[in-house]
C-alpha cells in the first residue's frame, strides 16, 4: 500500500478530472511520474492532502486534511472565468461518493470545511483554495 | 528627435545587425516567429512547486515598438525564447523605438 496521502490525492483528481473536463488536476508532488508533467503551468489545479490522523489504533483508518489549489494566470482567463471554474470543481469536489474502490483502498466521504482566495507575490494569477476534511481506509 | 535618439537608434541597428535573433509568441495555442534586436543571457532553473515543477527561467530582450504593434506581444503573453516557454513580465521602454522585454516563469508559485 503506498503513503494514503498519495493514494487519496489521486483518487479525488480521478473524480473531478472525470466531472471537471479540459481542466487538469495534479497531485501535490506531480512531476514526471504523473503523466509525464515536469514542468506546471496554469491553468492547473492541484490536490494537497498536508495531513493524515490515524483514527483507530488497530484498523487502517484516516482522517485527511487537504485542499484543491485552483490556479489560473490574469492573462490567460478573466476573473469570472475563474470564478465559474472554481464553482464548477467546488461542486465536483463536493459529490464525491463514499465507496470502496478496491480491496486495499476506500474512499469513506469528504466534506468541504472552507475556501479562500490567495495570488502569487506579482499579482499574476487568480488563485482559490477549496478546503477539505476525508475519511480514507487502506 | 534628439542626437540621444539618433545615437540610440543607429546603435540599436547596429546591435541588430550583429546580435538579433528571433523568438515565438504563443497565441491561441499557434506559434508567431518575430526578430529581436538582441536577446540577453537565458537563464534556466527550476524549482518545486504545487503539482510538480515549475521552469522559473527568466530572460530580457530588446524589441523594436514595431515589432511590439505587430506582434501583439504584451503584458503576460507566453513567448517561447530559444525553445524555452517563458511570460512576459515586464516591458520597459528604451530608447526611442525600442523596448525592454523583461520574461519570466511560465507558470506560477502560489
Amino acid at each position: 500500500m503506498s503513503d494514503i496521502k498519495r493514494v487519496t490525492e489521486l483518487h479525488i483528481i480521478s473524480k473531478l478530472s472525470a466531472a471537471v473536463s479540459g481542466h487538469p488536476f495534479y497531485p501535490f508532488f506531480g512531476g514526471t511520474a504523473f503523466a509525464n508533467k515536469d514542468e506546471v503551468e496554469p491553468p492547473l489545479s492541484v490536490v494537497a492532502i498536508v495531513d493524515a490522523e490515524k483514527v483507530m489504533q488497530h484498523e487502517g483508518t484516516w482522517l485527511l486534511t487537504g485542499s484543491v489549489q485552483v490556479i489560473t494566470h490574469v492573462a490567460d482567463i478573466s476573473s469570472q472565468a475563474h470564478a465559474t471554474l472554481s464553482r464548477s470543481i467546488y461542486g465536483a469536489l463536493d459529490s464525491i461518493p463514499a465507496e470502496v474502490v478496491n480491496a486495499a483502498y476506500s474512499f469513506h466521504g469528504i466534506h468541504i470545511t472552507g475556501m479562500s482566495s490567495t495570488t502569487d507575490s506579482e499579482s499574476q494569477c487568480h488563485a482559490d483554495i477549496i478546503k477539505f476534511v476525508c475519511g480514507a481506509g487502506g | 528627435m534628439s542626437e540621444f535618439d539618433d545615437g540610440m537608434n543607429e546603435g540599436n541597428a547596429a546591435m541588430a545587425a550583429s546580435c538579433a535573433e528571433t523568438f515565438e509568441i504563443v497565441k491561441n495555442g499557434n506559434l508567431g516567429t518575430y526578430s529581436a534586436i538582441s536577446i540577453d543571457n537565458l537563464q534556466i532553473n527550476a524549482t518545486l512547486a504545487p503539482g510538480g515543477m515549475k521552469n522559473d527561467s527568466q530572460v530580457v530582450m530588446w524589441v523594436k515598438d514595431t515589432v511590439i504593434a505587430t506582434s501583439g506581444l504584451v503584458d503576460g503573453c507566453v513567448v517561447v525564447v530559444r525553445g524555452k516557454r517563458l511570460r512576459v513580465t515586464g516591458i520597459e521602454k528604451d530608447g526611442n523605438d525600442t523596448q525592454m522585454v523583461v520574461c519570466g516563469p511560465a507558470g506560477v508559485k502560489v
